[in-house]
């Protein structure tokens, strides 16, 4: 089956559909927040910033940084609006989950023109049929299992974007692991996990493994900071660069 | 192993090259109605075809006019480890079974200026015909298209709309971007969508 294409014309419903008119529409018209405990006016004045340059990013195809903004927004100031962005720009990102989840609480928050909900209701049917499954079989009792970080219960099957993932799990008395695991659109797959009784010693200590990650994740951070810093490589046209 | 850690320590200092690197130029000459999705997917020991499970990249785009879309052509960056192997890239429609893919395997120059490629996505290689001993389809097919009769003879379908080696010649690797297709906007009113 085909994804779905997205018919809009260009110049119009497609600025409309980033949402740039209508956070200045809705903010002028004092929308509340999304949530409980209103935000003060300066963090709204940030939040339409934020989110002003978000659209500025996603206008140059700046995927990523363009999320980020819209995040900022909608952590300073949650309006629903926002999430309509926030789910476009994690949708082109391919992180399909975090866009199906903010693109539905967008329609059942914000209840949008009904052209407005049949787009993006397509959109999210389109999303979903890639999304593959992953059930994680363990006989180890206790055991914690995490997807990119995510906790995820043992047994259950559970929606993964397509891609690269790392799968963590750890238990009390076991060795941890750790691997990388790489999922096909629309795929239905279980993993068994059988995890090797440690022999004590450094290695089977939670807080060792903490700061090697600790460790680690500096080290990636001053990696991308470095070559950030010295010669930004040429992303063509997309500003996507690919790297195995 | 030393190696390794005056490689971290120069990264760590700011003193880092970026490394081996490509800007790929995608172009089509199918409309978005009849090519809405591209898939692109890369990755170091793979025939492009293989399904794979070693670390790799993969990147769905979607064509249109919106802003969450892309319009053909476009370019994009393809950076290496700096191990000097060849990568491979695979472009395809996305379906589980593509009937349309390029396969292109790169060795990305190690100093200088990023190569530069061109890749078109010809409305030839989805065209499906009868398999023939000269235009052999998977066993047991009749018909196939003719990037997947491409494939059968590991070749790959290629820029002109003909079976080509997967691999790029040196001189592909400073194409003239000049020299893309354009991308037809619309379809026939009766082509069905989606």
């Amino acid at each position: 089956m085909r994804p779905r294409r997205l018919h809009l014309v260009p110049g119009t419903l497609a600025l409309l559909l980033l949402g740039a008119p209508a956070l200045a529409q809705t903010v002028d018209a004092q929308e509340s927040p999304a949530t409980q405990g209103a935000p003060a006016r300066g963090d709204e004045a940030a939040a339409r910033e934020a989110f002003e340059r978000g659209v500025g990013l996603a206008e140059q195809l700046q995927w990523s940084a363009a999320a980020e903004a819209f995040e900022e927004s909608y952590r300073r100031y949650p309006r629903a609006a926002t999430l309509r962005n926030l789910g476009l720009a994690h949708r082109a990102l391919g992180r399909f989950t975090l866009a199906i989840d903010e693109l539905r609480r967008f329609l059942r928050e914000a209840r949008p023109a009904e052209a407005v909900r049949q787009e993006l209701r397509g959109l999210i049917e389109e999303m979903t049929v890639q999304l593959a499954t992953l059930t994680v079989i363990t006989s180890v009792p206790d055991v914690t299992i995490t997807l990119d970080g995510a906790a995820l219960a043992a047994g259950e099957p559970t929606a993964a974007d397509p891609g690269d993932h790392v799968l963590d799990a750890s238990a009390e008395g076991y060795t941890r692991s750790a691997r990388t695991l790489h999922l096909t659109r629309g795929e239905h797959r279980r993993v068994e996990l059988a995890l090797q009784r440690s022999s004590g010693g450094v290695l089977s200590r939670w807080w060792f493994w903490t700061i090697v990650g600790v460790a680690v994740a500096g080290a990636a951070t001053a990696t991308v900071f470095a070559l950030s810093e010295t010669a930004p490589p040429d992303c063509g046209s997309l500003q996507l660069c690919l790297s195995p | 192993m030393i190696a390794r850690h005056a490689a971290l320590v120069a990264l760590a200092c700011g003193c880092a090259s970026p490394g081996p690197s490509a800007v790929v130029t995608l172009a089509t000459d199918l409309p978005p109605c009849r090519l809405p999705t591209v898939r692109l997917r890369c990755a170091y020991e793979w025939d492009g075809v293989s399904p794979r499970d070693t670390a790799s990249c993969e990147q769905v785009l979607y064509r249109g006019s919106s802003l969450a879309e892309v319009q053909l052509p476009a370019s994009f960056g393809l950076r290496g480890d700096g191990s000097g192997r060849p990568l491979t890239l695979a472009i395809d429609d996305g379906a589980p079974s593509p009937i349309l893919r390029r396969v292109a395997r790169v060795t990305l120059p190690q100093d200088g200026d990023p190569a530069r490629v061109t890749i078109v996505l010809r409305a030839a290689c989805a065209e499906p015909g009868a398999a023939t001993a000269e235009r052999p389809c998977a066993p047991g097919s009749a018909r196939c298209t003719l990037s997947q009769s491409c494939e059968q003879r590991a070749m790959t379908c290629g820029d002109e709309g003909a079976c080509r080696a997967v691999e790029l010649r040196a001189d592909e690797l400073a194409a003239d971007p000049a020299t893309v297709v354009e991308a037809p906007g619309l379809c026939d009113a009766g082509t069905p969508r989606g």
